[in-house]
């Protein structure tokens, strides 16, 4: 069973037992059957059609993304010789030269690697329903995918994953956390989520000068704790008593675990070590939220989302090899969400504007690798000529509370059948 | 204390300290008005003031103090600028990103131009723009003079220079907009973000309802339609040209294949002589969801991010009795201050990273000099990095937040990352190699004419916190001693930089 931190430090008295706690954590059963879910929010609205190319539609695909000649190095059509090296078929165990059905665009050779491994499901058609009626808005489409609904204008409710955990013990530090600095919808409930903005080993109080730093230390502790003049200075202050309750044992996690050969080409392999730090040092924690900006290609698509794409495949796979590498892979999934896919045809800037349906990606040990959904026609469009939606976005994250343990009625309002990848 | 979330603190914050007294909306207050109002006002529409400012305000009064704002020209800017701008801008072949943001942030921090200063902040989030894209400082230098010259200005006159700048064109891909496929980036964003926003809105913010679906201010063929009117400009650069102000410049291509033009539900004779962007943004300026859209959102970002339906309906009624004047925007912050229930709103809502910073550092003695290497260090672009919030590098369209989401930004990792940014304000040192900024305690002392700890005290409360507790003002005397030195006293002003009753406006 998972220590409850919180008591077992009021037991032992403090800080200065934590390199014993974490110790003594270790030693105990971990969350084996509890599963760990980190979402990767791909900011911007990711180009799904450029992501997985459906190679039966090609000829359609590549009329539709190649609306002139392009400037040198803008061609958005990836050349069909190019795709049958990253191409795959729902069946997993079909080697890339021998399928026809889908193609990774050729930057993604690390998420082609994932997906050989039968544990990587790829959501094809994915996106929010028409119902919405402002789902081509970062704001609105944003805000749906964090809080399972839809039109849901200016109110502001709780986040799906926030929900999904609110009554579960995460330990001390909560049942979720977000590695982008700030708090993202997704996670909010009414208790504080940890935010670290990595690395990790910075989480804690950077001293001033003084004549004597014991002293002023002391000075700020008793600051601490006397009540703020105003209910939001005291909203301020309960943030505060909770961060620095946090500090020691995020700091004892940090010197536990070193990840010192962790590869860290991106923002994101940083976001990804620490959230794989605080897996491995058996935090407690259940959600985490990483992100991953500049999908709105809007311009010289080309010259960005391929190098975007490439990063987040090997940052996935940086993260199971560190993961593997402590035998902690077992209960984590991954899953990549962005707010809407792109339209069908490309402009004249070579680049793609606000559109439906996209891909989203779960890989995890618990996750049974194929396709899932059905490819959206290049054809025959949705009444506002994008790629029609043909799984809800509702359908994907209740399959994924259900893997939680949660009950996903309540939170996305409605039932859905399970979609059976996990 | 658990780990309960501010937000919902925050939403339940409007009970004050003070029991300020109400006052009539657009008209000069007729009751005597306390310190801690003055001090209220110049935290929300300035970047604070020192304690003989609040003294000097509180003896003219709000309406003074704000009319000689509102005549910005008058006032003497020229010792605000420490960069030779925009000649540096260019440095040696290379732009130079770390002079013009050092640039701005010290013109925010020392020009007397206050509420300008303000405005431009909060027109910068509303037109969030970044560097990361527009790649060119010379260019983005050009885009935040025409946010300054006209923050206190007409909302039309704004949003149609917006639009035509060169930095704004880059940013939403209006550069290269051509028919007949053209880009709808511009078009859906200066709708949804920049005048109108996505549902048509009441007089006091709430959704227009049929039924239970709300009324959208633009279909999807609108936003087509639109980015066809807009098409035709190119942002033109030459790389090799070292003069800031002519190595880029805007050329306009008259589109003769966009076929009818079609929105709001009336075909449009769009003009083809280069102002078509003009054209669009004066109709879109004058749409009647915009004086509720930007009003609510001027509330939330000076106010309270939950504005009441009756503060939001008053000063929508004085947006558009002013619409078409120069000063309009001023006005409405005139009404905005003088509006009853402005003061009820003391310390009910978070500071901003930069009001954390810009703050900290107008209202006490500090030296910021123009240095030609800045990074790594005690800088001022270090600071506002380490809080996430660079003016010029926003992460999307949005911004570094979206208004009504301030309380997100004040969480575990930044109550903590700010100890840091504090401890290198006040670490930092005249003879730091890499310092641009930093706290003069000797003037600090001349300023308040003792060396003892107690009046020190009095002072640092009263700047940062008007006047704090009897129980922090004991812990601070305790722990400056009688006659502090200079670390004490540093130490003093970074335990109060970082109580919480600092971190709210």
């Amino acid at each position: 069973m998972l220590i409850k931190r919180r008591n077992v430090l009021g037991s032992l008295g403090g800080m200065a037992m934590l390199p014993l706690l974490v110790e003594s954590l270790q030693a105990t059963e971990t969350t084996d059957t509890n599963t760990i879910l980190v979402v990767i929010y791909l900011q911007g609205g990711n180009d799904g059609l450029n992501t997985v190319i459906p190679l039966p539609q090609y000829k359609y695909y590549y009329n539709l993304r190649t609306p002139a000649d392009p400037p040198p190095g803008e061609a958005l059509a990836y050349p069909l010789d190019a795709l049958q090296l990253l191409a795959f078929d729902s069946n997993p165990s079909v080697p890339p030269l021998q399928a026809t059905e889908y193609a990774f665009a050729p930057p993604m050779v690390a998420m082609r690697d994932l997906y050989a491994t039968g544990n990587l499901a790829v959501i094809a058609g994915v996106g929010l329903p028409l119902a919405e009626i402002n789902g081509l808005s970062h704001s609105n489409a944003t805000m749906d995918w964090m809080t399972g609904q839809i039109n849901i204008g200016l109110v502001q409710p709780s986040g799906w994953l926030g929900s999904t955990l609110v009554n579960v013990n995460g330990g001390s530090l909560g049942p979720t956390c977000s590695m982008s600095g700030n708090i993202p919808l997704l996670i909010t409930t009414e208790t504080q989520p940890l935010v670290i903005n990595p690395p990790m080993d910075y989480f804690g109080v950077h001293y001033g000068v003084s004549d004597d730093g014991k002293k002023l230390a002391e000075v700020y502790k008793a600051i601490s704790n006397i009540p703020a003049l105003s209910t939001s200075g005291q909203a301020d202050e309960a943030v505060m008593q909770t961060a620095l309750t946090d500090i020691g044992i995020v700091k004892s996690l940090a010197k536990k675990e070193k990840a010192k050969d962790y590869p860290l080409p991106s923002w994101l392999d940083y976001q990804l070590r620490d959230i794989g730090r605080l897996i491995a040092g058996n935090s407690g924690i259940r959600g985490f939220f990483a992100e991953q900006g500049g999908y709105d290609t809007h311009s010289a698509q080309a010259l960005s989302q391929p190098n975007l794409l490439a990063e987040l495949g090997q940052a996935i796979v940086n993260f199971y090899e560190y993961l593997s590498s402590l035998n902690v892979t077992k209960n984590v999934v991954v899953m990549t969400v962005s707010d809407f896919g792109r339209r069908p045809n490309a402009n004249l800037n070579f680049g793609t504007d606000h559109g439906a349906a996209s891909v989203s990606f779960v890989f995890g040990n618990q996750v049974k690798g194929g396709v899932y959904g059905t490819y959206p026609s290049l054809k025959k469009f949705d009444p506002n000529g994008n790629l029609k939606v043909n799984v809800d976005f509702r359908n994907v994250l209740s399959d994924l509370i259900v893997a939680m343990g949660g009950n996903p009625t309540p939170i996305l309002g409605e039932t859905w059948p399970s979609l059976g990848f996990i | 204390m658990g780990r309960q979330l501010s937000g919902f603190l925050v939403a339940a914050a409007l009970g004050c300290w003070l029991a300020p007294l109400p006052k009539a909306v657009a008209a000069a207050p007729t009751t005597a008005l306390t310190r801690a109002e003055v001090q209220h006002m110049l935290r929300r529409f300035s970047f604070s003031a020192p304690p003989q400012t609040v003294t000097s305000v509180l003896a003219q009064g709000e309406a003074a103090w704000l009319a000689s704002q509102d005549n910005w020209q008058a006032l003497d800017d020229s010792g605000s600028e420490l960069e030779t701008l925009p000649t540096q801008l260019v440095n040696g072949g290379y732009p130079d990103y770390n002079i013009f943001e050092r640039a701005v942030y010290q013109h925010m921090i020392l020009t007397p131009r206050q509420l300008q200063a303000k405005l431009e902040l909060h027109w910068l989030d509303h037109f969030a723009v970044g560097l990361q894209t527009v790649g060119d400082p010379a260019v983005m230098y050009h885009y935040d003079q025409t946010i300054r010259a006209n923050a206190l200005g007409n909302f039309a006159t704004l949003l149609e220079a917006i639009a035509n700048e060169p930095a704004m064109m880059i940013w939403l891909s209006n550069n290269y907009n051509y028919c007949p496929s053209p880009n709808e980036n511009f078009a859906r964003e200066s709708m949804q973000l920049y005048s109108t926003g996505i549902y048509q809105l009441n007089s006091d913010g709430s959704i227009k309802m049929k039924g239970t679906t709300p009324l959208l201010n633009y279909t999807q063929d609108d936003v087509k339609n639109i980015a066809r009117a807009m098409a035709g400009y190119n942002v033109y650069f030459d790389p090799n040209n070292n003069d800031p102000q002519t190595r880029f410049s805007v050329q306009y291509y008259p589109q003769t294949n966009c076929g009818p033009i079609k929105y709001f539900g009336k075909t449009q004779n769009i003009p083809t002589d280069g102002t078509s962007l003009t054209y669009v943004m004066a109709q879109l300026a004058y749409r009647p969801s915009v004086a509720p859209f930007e009003v609510t959102e001027l509330l939330q970002r000076f106010v309270t991010e939950t504005p009441p339906a009756q503060y939001i309906s008053d000063i929508t009624a004085v947006w558009q009795a002013t619409k078409y004047a120069p000063d309009q925007i001023a006005q409405v912050i005139n009404a905005i201050v003088n509006h009853p229930l402005f003061n009820t709103y003391y310390r009910s809502m978070d500071k901003q990273p930069a009001e954390l910073v810009f703050g900290a550092l107008r209202q006490i003695p500090t030296v910021m000099q123009a240095t030609a290497n800045v990074t790594p260090g005690s800088s001022l672009l270090y600071e506002l990095s380490n809080l996430s919030q660079q003016l010029f590098w926003p992460p999307t369209v949005f911004s570094f937040y979206r208004p009504g989401y301030l309380s997100q930004l004040t969480n575990t990792g930044s109550v903590l990352d700010r100890t840091g940014v504090f401890a290198n304000i006040t670490n930092a040192q005249q003879s730091g190699a890499y310092t641009d900024t930093y706290i003069d305690v000797p003037a600090l002392r001349t300023l308040i004419g003792s060396t003892e700890g107690s009046a020190i005290a009095a002072y640092l409360l009263d700047a940062f916190l008007d006047g704090g507790s009897p129980t922090l003002q004991s812990k601070l005397s305790g722990f400056l001693g009688k006659t502090p030195d200079d670390n004490q006293v540093l130490g003093g002003i970074w335990l109060l930089l970082n109580s919480p009753d600092y971190a709210v406006n």
